[in-house]
């Protein structure tokens, strides 16, 4: 079954990234096939060398990187919203298929569930 | 249709169980099922038995206690959020050494498995945000 994650939230000031990120492994250990989509402030989540530390809080990118172990291949990222923040390919933390915002409806008609973070 | 619903917001601050509420209502007036409310995050004060409405405000915890009582809607407490926000039911509260607890039935602690399981296996999942 399929899947969606939209993830829409900046890391640290709530914990709803976290808690996006603890639901999406729970999906893929249930043997889900399961997309996860970073759009609006979610994309600075992807942002590499991140050290909140000194919060003191659990570093969601640390989190991320374990999404492959995990099987979870299909991870997208919003172009325009990368923009927004002025981000590279090359500044993430992880290789995230870059999407246009045109083409998230299309991705969302695709999926059996959709979940929002 | 049978439906999941997957509420973020806290009763006392947000629209959100409320808004769950009248949609699960509303459901159920048509004939759809609700087969389970996962409260997640802020929400889980929805099954403190111990909040106190002011007068003239609407009771949430009793409002969706009997609409699941009436409707056998599974309300699902999510364990882990509740625990950091001071709500326990009667085995974590004996488990962490508390000197009471608050969540009573038909309010049940368990954990995200229950979240994806009733995305899974309902028609349709519907989040209510903060």
């Amino acid at each position: 079954m399929k899947f969606c994650f939209i993830s829409s939230h900046a890391p640290y000031g709530s914990t709803l990234a976290r808690d996006g990120i603890e639901s999406l492994l729970v999906a893929a250990s249930y043997d889900m096939n399961a997309t996860v989509l970073f759009m609006g402030d979610g994309v600075l989540q992807l942002v590499a060398e991140q050290e909140p530390g000194e919060l003191p809080q659990k570093n969601t990118g640390a989190m991320l990187q374990a999404l492959e172990m995990y099987g979870i291949e299909n991870i997208l990222v919003c172009r325009e919203d990368m923009l927004v923040f002025g981000l590279q390919a090359e500044q993430l933390l992880l290789k995230a298929k870059q999407v246009s915002r045109s083409d998230i409806p299309g991705i969302i008609r695709e999926q059996d569930r959709v979940l929002n973070f | 249709m049978n439906y999941t619903l997957v509420i973020h917001g806290a009763p006392a601050s947000s629209q959100s169980c409320q808004t769950a509420l009248s949609f699960a209502r509303a459901a159920l007036n048509r004939g759809h099922k609700i087969a389970r409310a996962f409260f997640f995050r802020d929400a889980v004060h929805i099954g403190s038995g111990l909040t106190v409405a002011p007068q003239g405000e609407a009771d949430l915890h009793k409002a969706w206690k009997e609409l699941a009582e009436e409707h056998e809607i599974d309300l699902v407490i999510c364990i882990s959020a509740a625990l950091k926000r001071g709500l326990v039911d009667e085995r974590e509260a004996r488990r962490y050494d508390k000197v009471s607890h608050n969540i009573d039935a038909p309010f049940n602690f368990s954990g995200l498995g229950q979240l994806i399981d009733g995305a899974a296996t309902s028609d349709h999942v519907i989040t209510f945000g903060d």
